[in-house]
């Protein structure tokens, strides 16, 4: 295996990882604060 | 390439239509827009997640995907990291973002902080380039609606039908729930864009065989001579060069300019966290184009291999998927690009509405108007504005020179706005001539020298050596406690 497809693995991988990861990190989040939200106003 | 079910094609841009739906019903059951606040900068009550996601999806338009594509088809592997670099503008706009929240915090628009700071010529400049900018972003962003499905159904349904979508998705959100539509809305689109932009491409390359066969294809190519050793270098010199400096020059040059972005700094709820919203949103975006910029450079091997047939470089990326994935992945590619599209439109129109509203109508046709008002007066302006959005829109054409040009009336006043938050000797006068001066330089190396790039760098140094200069010859005394007062009796 050499640079190049080191490089192209890596940067598929990591793709896959952050846009995967932050997607659930920021779901949850932003989940449980409208949640929240939705409690204040009742 | 294969098309798609007219049918299909419609259906899936009613589906994304239901999403502004859901959330206009969503802000009204929980009665979120109650003030004038609440509608324009969601009473500055968001979390940073959602204004991050919010940032995401306005930064996130048709060239994340097929202009990454192109850079790596036109430039070799290099291209694979210098265009998703344009996430450089976010992590440093998080910077200005921040300080402008801690200098004046109860802003509503960027456009206001020029007229408390500096006089009424300057505010009425930077208010006519501000509205240019988010509608000629608003404009192209119609044609991309409008080119998806006519490009997926082989011409099948016709072009007006996607500007059409797009509207009718605009005005319920915007309308209906202001600030707080535009952010749920957005953080629903991005959540959908992110994971069907990381399925395509790994399904593509899973498609294709993975980087090994591509690789050793690039090898035999470079070894016969019918692919440059440049095309190979990371970084490549000729590429950093007439690339990425014009990918970060627009990156620093245009946000500053734009309310969508400001409005979104203004809703976070602790002003502490507006830079972390714009960081993470870089980091989430940058893996964006970076992951589609492989495929380009994986097309670029296909075509001069002959396993692919050429296309143009802006095509490479609908081309490798619409060769190797099933054509139900149109349904995909519909809501990437009517999720991109109805979220920046949306952020675009209640930008310009909240500078109308509270810049132009409160300041110089109603100083009393209450909340109740300029909510409606903004409401008025974001229906007009889409419908003129709309109605540009509505015939296919190339504006791709409206959007180059667009820097060279957003980058004059970049220098002496930032400057100004954070020095109170900079004044209005060198600002304003600084601004017209480097928008004419800036343009003459535009049309004239045909330097797109150095005339955005141009116009930027020309305006602030002229503003920083100007005001030591003549500086100003500003008071920044004037900005952090806020008006009781304003909403």
């Amino acid at each position: 295996m050499n640079n190049l497809e080191i490089f192209l693995w890596t940067c598929i991988i990591s793709s896959g990882v952050v846009l995967f990861g932050y997607e659930i990190w920021n779901f949850i989040v932003v989940s449980k604060n409208l949640a929240s939200l939705s409690k204040d106003k009742e | 390439m294969k098309t798609m079910d007219p049918t299909l094609a419609i259906m899936a841009g009613l589906m994304a239509i239901l999403v502004p739906v859901i959330v206009a019903v969503l802000v009204r059951k929980l009665k979120l827009v109650r003030t004038a606040e609440d509608y324009l900068v969601a009473g500055r009550k968001a979390h940073w997640a959602l204004a991050m996601a919010s940032i995401c999806s306005m930064y996130i338009w048709g060239a994340s995907v097929m202009g990454a594509a192109e850079g790596s088809v036109n430039n070799g592997i290099s291209g694979v990291w210098i265009y998703p670099m344009y996430a450089a503008g976010l992590w440093v706009f998080g910077i200005w973002a921040s300080k402008l929240r801690d200098i004046f915090p109860y802003a509503l628009s960027f456009t206001e902080y020029f007229k408390h700071r500096f006089d009424k010529k300057l505010h009425i400049l930077i208010i006519v380039a501000a509205i240019a900018t988010s509608f000629s972003g608003a404009w192209i962003q119609g044609l991309a609606a409008g080119h998806v499905f006519v490009g997926l159904t082989g011409e099948a349904v016709p072009y007006w039908v996607g500007v059409l979508f797009l509207g009718i998705a605009v005005i319920i959100f915007t309308l209906t729930a202001g600030m707080w539509g535009s952010l749920i809305a957005t953080w629903i689109f991005t959540l959908i864009s992110m994971p069907i932009c990381a399925i395509v491409g790994i399904a593509t390359w899973w498609a294709i065989g993975g980087p090994g066969p591509i690789v050793e294809q690039t090898m035999e190519l470079v070894e016969s001579g019918a692919l440059s050793a440049d095309m190979i270098d990371i970084f490549r010199p000729n590429a950093m060069l007439n690339y990425l400096i014009p990918v970060l020059a627009w990156a620093f040059f245009s946000l500053p300019m734009q309310q969508d972005y400001w409005q979104t700094a203004f809703a976070v709820k602790n002003p502490k966290n507006v830079g972390k919203a714009f960081r993470h949103a870089g980091n989430w975006w940058f893996f964006m184009p970076l992951l589609s910029a492989t495929l380009g450079f994986a097309a670029l091997i296909l075509m001069k291999t002959g396993q692919m047939p050429e296309v143009p470089g802006s095509q490479a990326y609908a081309a490798i998927v619409g060769q190797f994935l099933p054509s139900g992945f149109g349904v995909l590619f519909i809501w990437l690009v009517l999720s991109a599209t109805v979220g920046s439109v949306g952020a675009a129109m209640l930008a310009i509405g909240n500078i109308i509203g509270n810049d132009i109508y409160r300041t110089y046709f109603n100083p009393d108007a209450n909340g109740d008002q300029i909510k409606k007066v903004v409401r008025i302006v974001v229906t007009v504005v889409t419908l003129l959005v709309i109605a540009v829109s509505w015939q296919p054409k190339s504006i791709l020179m409206v959007l180059l040009f667009m820097p060279m009336y957003t980058a004059p006043f970049v220098c002496g706005f930032v400057m100004s938050q954070y020095k109170k000797w900079l004044a209005s006068t060198p600002l304003f001539i600084g601004g017209i001066v480097g928008f004419c330089v800036g343009t003459y190396v535009f049309l004239a020298m045909d330097q797109w790039g150095w005339a955005m760098i141009i116009a930027f140094v020309t305006a602030g050596l002229i503003s920083v200069v100007g005001s030591t010859i003549k500086p100003d005394d500003f008071d920044f406690a004037v900005l952090k007062i806020k008006k009781e009796d304003e909403y």
